[in-house]
């Protein structure tokens, strides 16, 4: 078995400066830095305060987004002392809440402003994984390669996702991403929900107001143990344990008991193999809003009992760095075990008593073991893990839950033929209960209720079902509304609503709401294959028993801007395009008993693209080795028509020399998402084994294969 | 830019039960309420809660941002947020006594 994944060599960039020792240095001190921002204009948020960090303005005339380039300072930290060998089996992991949304803000207000031509280009920027891709072609990675956006836990989603592909064998080095600036839709959007702080954010205090925004990136470099030892790799800490949960309660306010917070600390500390008892310090998510810091502490009374261990939020320091923030708390920790300083908590003066509980009030000097950390999102999306001072013999399985084959047991997909008309979605649902539901979501929840899954919940614990949501452009008309009015109103007018729904991860965690699903929840995003990702994390969550059933969906919408952008950057043929979502139930042994599979997944995964049809042909065999699998037994490949010159051609060269051709999915890629509908496909074609090989405009491939049963 | 306030009868001559019928006008276009109508709506009907229209905390949060643009008048305590939003009428004597 796989030992826990070392974590090798780290980064950061925060408003502390450049480099991961400025960043624990300031947290030691525990003073804020928070001061104005001069980024854009702010009419209404002017006086608030932030977390600014330090741009490396050589990126920025590559055109690099702000929020790429303090990705950027935190990688080259990461790697300058550490030489990666060339042809490791290595893969990228982002988590991130906006990206570099900031660029299209700056083009749509020159836009709203001057009218003219608008500088479409700009818009690439705007996809999460963009920066992913650029990191791990930059790299040569040649492993998977995805993105995670699920708001301020996204970063915590990456660690897990990371972490599984380490243990299972998949990988041996792996690039942990995350990375957030400062953009007029966090501003806007936490400004209008009252969230942001008056002065300085005081985490866990009585008279506690908000949060201060923090611009922020950070680095992990994780690998095996047998990678590390071969290559010389010093561990700075371990990553023995991580959980994931959903609350399955509220668009943004968390649980007040707590609860989903609870199962994935649980869930981490069981993974490690330790007890709640071993934990020396627990690194808190600690916004420093009402809501967070009480239903935080009810988690930790509900996991410890009356004396947690001793916990600190770093956010009083560098603020709430969102989508980076996950990853920033695993830094710490990993400080934290490896130098054995437990850091103090900044902005604390005065006991809540609602809490009842002080954080740490100055550095306390102990041996530590192992260091529990958290990151909580909107949606109550919960991530936590557990940073080891020592490697442990890991538990990548559950074993209880543990099952013997992954099956599809159904299948749904709606639109794909221009855009739907959201008034025929959801009929029999009142519209005083589904008003604040935007489209998207109404079709994530539209293509899943023909499974079925209501009756689900009477069979199995509604904690180990989980939802992977993949999206190639998320919420785009929900974020083009809540921009448009901002920046056309001077901020005058922002719309919380429109904020709330704007994150990737709106249509699963209204799905985990609609039907109760509390295992992890995801929200996956990586252009044309977002759904192969979505579904490799639904897999790898079965197939490792930490989950008994799992809603594998996609979905994209038409937009616009979307549409011109896919234009100048890909194919003007496939365009304008659809709106499309599909859903597939996805359960291990545990369902057979009362529902009758129609697949068995054999593999699934995503990977960069080789660099010509007969290495990707070889690199397919081998993948298919891997899985123990023959590639002469398929009986039909699947793929979506290729968009653009270059890919049409590899494409066509790519079939025959796999001396098959591809059936397509669909007879248009006139969505991100439309490779969601394989298995629809594959329900309507003759034979057994079948195989599935998409290709994404940004050069990487989702591949699939699977079995009729 | 902060905008001056203007005074809510200065720009409409509205007395408090006109006021009152007009907040729910602008409460159910901000909160896509849909097919009801201002008079499906009591003047002390309860926002929030179970018993009245069941809204939440994020509605609470988009009605602050109607009256500021609708009556120019502004919440800047979140504490308050529930207490001012009770009812359509406690909304109207909020706006007035804002405005005065």
């Amino acid at each position: 078995m796989n030992s826990a994944p070392l974590i090798v060599s780290i980064g950061a960039c925060t408003c502390a400066g450049q480099g991961a020792e400025k960043l624990w240095n300031a947290v030691l001190e525990g003073r804020p830095l928070f001061g104005r921002q001069t980024i854009f204009d702010s009419p209404r948020f002017g006086n608030k305060k932030f977390g600014i960090a330090p741009i490396n303005h050589s990126w920025l005339g590559h055109g690099i987004s702000n929020c790429g380039c303090i990705l950027l300072s935190a990688l080259d930290e990461a790697l300058e002392n550490l030489n990666l060998p060339r042809g490791a089996n290595s893969g990228v992991f982002l988590g991130t809440s906006i990206g570099g949304v900031l660029d299209a803000e700056n083009m749509l207000a020159k836009y709203l402003d001057r009218g003219g031509v608008p500088d479409i280009g700009v818009l690439g920027k705007y996809e999460c994984s963009y920066m992913a891709e650029f990191v791990a072609k930059r790299l040569g990675c040649k492993g998977a390669c995805s993105t995670f956006s699920t708001a301020c836990s996204s970063s915590g989603i990456a660690i897990a996702e990371a972490c599984e592909a380490i243990s299972s064998g998949e990988l041996e080095l792996a690039v942990v991403c995350g990375a957030d600036s400062l953009s007029r839709t966090t501003v806007n959007g936490f400004g209008s929900l009252m969230l942001l702080s008056d002065s300085d954010s005081r985490p866990f205090d009585a008279n506690r107001d908000g949060i201060n925004l923090g611009e922020g990136a950070g680095v992990i470099v994780l690998a095996s143990e047998s990678f590390a030892y071969n290559h010389s790799l010093k561990p700075i800490a371990h990553i023995s344990g991580w959980g994931l949960s959903a609350d399955a309660y509220h668009a943004t306010a968390p649980r007040p008991d707590g609860d989903g917070a609870a199962r994935a600390m649980k869930l981490a500390v069981e993974l490690a193999g330790i007890s709640p008892k071993d934990i020396s310090f627990y690194c808190a998510h600690g916004t420093g809003t009402r809501g967070n810091d009480l239903s935080e502490a009810q988690a930790l009374r509900s996991v410890f009992g009356d004396v947690p261990p001793p916990f600190s939020s770093i956010k009083g320091v560098v603020g709430h760095t969102l989508g980076a923030s996950g990853v920033l708390n695993v830094i710490v920790s990993a400080f934290c075990a490896s130098r054995s300083i437990i850091p103090p908590s900044a902005g604390f003066r005065t006991v809540d008593p609602q809490i009842g509980l002080s954080p740490v009030g100055a550095p306390i000097h102990a041996q530590i073991e192992h260091v529990l950390s958290a990151s909580f999102g909107f949606g109550g999306n919960n991530s936590c893990a557990v940073v080891s001072r020592r490697g442990v013999r890991a538990r990548p399985e559950i074993r209880h839950g543990k099952t013997s084959a992954v099956y599809v047991f159904g299948s749904h997909e709606i639109g794909g033929n221009g855009a739907i008309d959201a008034s025929g979605l959801l009929k029999d649902i009142p519209q005083l209960k589904k008003r604040k539901w935007a489209k998207l979501q109404q079709m994530a929840l539209e293509v899943a209720r023909p499974l079925e899954l209501s009756r689900l919940s009477e069979r199995i614990d509604t904690n180990r079902i989980g939802v992977c949501w993949g999206t190639g452009l998320g919420m785009t008309d929900e974020i083009e509304k809540f921009l448009t009015a901002t920046i056309k109103k001077r901020e005058s007018e922002p719309i919380p609503t429109s904020f709330v729904n704007s994150v990737h991860n709106a249509p699963p965690s209204l799905l985990a709401m609609h039907f109760g699903f509390k295992g992890l929840n995801s929200a996956a995003t990586a252009g044309e294959i977002s759904f192969e990702c979505a579904l490799k994390q639904a897999f790898s969550s079965l197939r490792t028993g930490k989950l008994d059933a799992v809603l594998a969906c996609a979905g994209d919408m038409t937009n616009k801007w979307a549409d011109d952008f896919a234009r100048y950057r890909r194919d003007s043929s496939a365009y304008p395009s659809s709106d499309y979502s599909a859903a597939h139930l996805l359960g291990g042994d545990l369902l057979m008993s009362g529902m009758r599979p129609k697949f068995r997944i054999i593999g699934v995964f995503n990977r960069a693209r080789a660099s010509t049809p007969k290495a990707e042909r070889d690199m397919i065999a081998e993948d298919f080795k891997r899985f123990e699998f023959d590639l002469s037994k398929i009986d039909a490949f699947f793929s979506l028509p290729p968009v653009g010159k270059f890919a049409r051609k590899f494409s066509e060269n790519l079939q025959s020399e796999l001396g098959y051709s591809f059936k397509m999915i669909s007879p248009l890629s006139d969505n991100y998402s439309k490779s969601g509908g394989i298995f629809c496909a594959a329900d309507r074609t003759e034979g057994r084994y079948f195989a599935h090989w998409n290709l994404s405009s940004t050069g990487f491939v989702g591949i699939l294969i699977f079995e009729r049963v | 830019m902060i905008l001056p306030a203007l005074k809510w009868r200065d720009m409409t001559g509205m007395d408090r039960q006109s006021l009152i019928e007009d907040i729910k006008k602008n409460v159910i276009s901000a909160l896509n309420l849909g097919d009801m109508s201002a008079s499906d709506i009591a003047d002390d009907a309860e926002f929030f809660g179970d018993s009245g229209l069941g809204l939440d905390s994020v509605d609470a949060l988009e009605l602050v941002v109607m009256i500021e643009s609708k009556y120019s008048v502004s919440v800047d305590n979140k504490d308050d947020v529930k207490k001012i939003f009770r009812s359509p009428a406690a909304l109207a004597d909020f706006v007035m006594a804002r405005s005065k």
